[in-house]
């Protein structure tokens, strides 16, 4: 009852008054509490007597609800891997909620869609959050009507399908920004060869309209695509022929690929990242997701449980966008130009 | 035409009733999960389609009939009721009441302009009727609202409004909106694309606007992108529009919002020929039928489904200091200005 109090948002005594029908509560905080009580499947457990609260550790087999998430790929492949900081961050946001997450591997099998389906209406499960990946007609004919759903993945699944994400194009302009403060005079875009076409216009459209924007600015030097595993020396002579002293990367590059040249940050060049899943254990500068999004697809799914809500195949979707924060690591000078001067700009 | 499937129909083949069969296709608890699946899977065979018509009244009937009443919100105008702001907001407020209402809210509205209240006796107003959630409309807000005691609110505002807080805001997809008229424009052979910006659009909406605008040169090379925007001032005469579409000679415009159709006679433009002419966001009524993406009820539905979520986040007492952006994508119209 203490949990399903939190849930409701009331306390636990307020909860067992409008479960017995009290006249002391209102009758519309009542009748919300008695549709949040039916909605998550709660009952007051009968036997949960004095006698019976010595043996609390043992618990009775009611099942909690639960809230599914859907992946594309294998557990081993790189999109998954990269998304597991968030649905880490989801599964414990999602609990508090009351909800346990149950997980769900697709992969190529030509019947997932259908198995999924049927593990959720088995398991009576109306949640479903979907994972990055190249998702393509891996779910065709899944009946979204029937379910509140929310995609992680920013490339449409369902036009009609609500995606959380992170808003890339404002994380573009962050680290630039903070990059400009910190005296780049110059700054290069370099972005992994395989990124999704969306998030690749939001990245190279802030990254021009950015430079546009400057008084007197000569034209962009051309976004450099980097592949995971080839050779440095294309790269080094596109940062040179642009004369570039700061590196924007859309994500992560492993160090070994500017070191192979003998690149240091940030003496010979500062160097930013715009999107950083989590905030453990790295050094460079640049912009963090963290918390954000794992949070965000919680709270939307939870709604969409709390008020009933399906996918309206009728309309067409939202996107929800999250905004990173700045992270200052050791690839980036010091800023330039004091807090106020900042302020300004 | 062909004939439709009816319920009646699977029911035979599936040798159940009709009842079953129209729990099945609810996907209903009250049948088993193998029978449902058996009956959706010849449902699909059959190639039954249900009447959009019929279930979406049904679905509306059941919606409000069992709907508790869920919280009281506020719609708070910083302008008077006739001026153009609160005007132009009209439709999405009226959209965002339908919706609320369909959630299980209760909505009513303030006109908080010219200082009336001071923000603590605004926010003692609102906690006495039991306002939980805020809606804020478009205009100037005093800056003595900046003290109001927003956290004590689940509050939401439209891109316009910008009171520097960590408000959750709701706009239209700008973005989105240049990509799908970009690859509308792909039909036609024209390559010049020239822009129009009012003077007071949103430095937020601006930035959209023209990262759009670059990205997608950048993906056509075949495109000029020699062009400035240009920037439209309201009520201003046709000169500095005649000479800039002189010195640039577009073949195709893009105008962020809809313009009289009369200054564009003036400044000798025409459209469809010689020049074509395509509108980012329409969402007020328009001398001219133009082509373009109206955003019509979505903006209003999605910000009411929005302020319903932050209410219940509010609720959960759960922390939320990150502002989030929501986009709405608006329907596109064919007009008579993009031409066929």
């Amino acid at each position: 009852m203490k949990e399903f109090a939190a849930i409701c948002g009331v306390s636990p005594a307020t909860v067992s008054y409008a479960l017995r029908n009290d006249s002391r509560i209102s009758e519309p905080v009542r009748e919300r509490i008695q549709s949040k009580a039916r909605e998550v499947n709660y009952r007051p457990d009968s036997s949960n007597s004095a006698l019976v609260r010595y043996r609390k550790q043992i618990h009775t087999d009611v099942q909690r609800p639960s809230v599914a998430i859907a992946y594309a790929h294998p557990p081993a492949s790189r999109r998954t891997k990269l998304f597991q900081v968030h649905v880490n961050r989801f599964r414990q946001s999602i609990q508090q909620y009351g909800y346990d997450l149950k997980e769900y591997y697709i992969g190529n099998q030509a019947d997932g869609g259908a198995k999924l389906l049927h593990q959720m209406r088995v398991n009576d499960t109306q949640g479903l959050v979907l994972a990055w990946g190249q998702w393509e007609q891996k779910l065709n004919e899944f009946p979204w009507q029937e379910f509140a759903v929310a995609s992680a993945e920013r490339n449409q699944i369902h036009p009609a399908i609500d995606r959380v994400s992170v808003n890339h194009f404002n994380a573009t302009e962050v680290a630039i920004q903070a990059l400009e403060v910190r005296g780049a005079r110059r700054i290069g875009l370099v972005c992994h060869h395989d990124l999704p076409l969306r998030v690749k216009k939001n990245i190279v459209g802030a990254y021009i309209q950015h430079i546009y924007k400057k008084e007197g600015h000569s034209p962009p030097a051309p976004p450099y695509f980097y592949k995971i595993g080839a050779p440095t020396q294309p790269f080094e002579k596109w940062r040179t022929k642009h004369q570039l002293d700061a590196i924007l990367a859309h994500r992560q590059i492993d160090f070994s690929f500017f070191n192979e040249q003998g690149l240091r940050f940030p003496q010979d060049s500062q160097y930013a990242v715009i999107e950083i899943d989590d905030n453990n254990a790295h050094e460079e500068s640049g912009v963090v997701i963290d918390a954000g999004l794992g949070d965000a697809l919680a709270e939307v799914i939870a709604a969409k449980l709390h008020y009933g809500e399906r996918v309206d195949l009728q309309r067409q979707g939202d996107l929800i966008l999250i905004n990173g924060q700045w992270r200052e690591g050791i690839t980036t000078h010091p800023p330039e130009k004091s807090s106020t001067e900042i302020a300004s700009l | 035409m062909k004939q439709r499937v009816s319920q009646k129909q699977i029911a035979e083949a599936c040798q159940v009733s009709v009842a079953t069969v129209s729990y099945a296709l609810r996907n209903s608890r009250h049948i088993s999960v193998s029978t449902r699946e058996q009956i959706q899977k010849v449902a699909h065979e059959l190639g039954y389609r249900p009447d959009p018509s019929l279930s979406s009244l049904a679905a509306k009937k059941r919606r409000s009939g069992q709907t508790p009443f869920y919280a009281s919100v506020g719609v708070l105008h910083p302008n008077p009721k006739s001026s153009r702001a609160t005007q132009l907001f009209n439709i999405h407020s009226r959209h965002f009441k339908e919706k609320m209402e369909d959630l299980g809210c209760s909505v009513s509205e303030f006109q908080v302009d010219s200082n009336r209240y001071r923000p603590e006796r605004l926010a003692q107003i609102l906690r006495t009727r039991g306002i939980r959630g805020i809606l804020l409309g478009w205009g100037q807000w005093p800056d003595s609202i900046r003290s109001f005691p927003w956290h004590e609110f689940a509050v939401i505002s439209t891109e316009r409004t910008d009171l520097g807080y960590a408000i959750d805001k709701v706009s239209m997809n700008h973005f989105h909106a240049l990509d799908s008229i970009f690859d509308r424009l792909d039909a036609f052979p024209e390559s010049r694309y020239g822009l129009i910006l009012h003077d007071d659009c949103p430095a937020k909406t601006e930035s959209h606007i023209m990262g759009a605008y670059h990205a997608n040169l950048y993906e056509r090379k075949n495109l000029e992108s020699d062009i400035p925007p240009y920037r439209y001032k309201l009520n201003e005469g046709p000169t500095r529009l005649r000479a800039w579409y002189q010195a640039h000679k577009p073949d195709v415009i893009i105008s962020h919002r809809a313009i009289e159709a009369s200054l564009f006679q003036d400044a000798g433009i025409t459209f469809p020929a010689p020049t074509r002419l395509v509108i980012i966001e329409i969402d007020e009524a328009t001398d001219l039928e133009f082509s373009g993406i109206y955003t019509e009820a979505t903006l209003g539905q999605t910000t009411a489904q929005l302020l319903a979520r932050k209410m219940r986040t509010h609720e959960m007492k759960r922390e939320s200091n990150r502002a989030e952006l929501t986009l709405v994508n608006g329907i596109w119209h064919d007009g008579v200005s993009l031409g066929s």
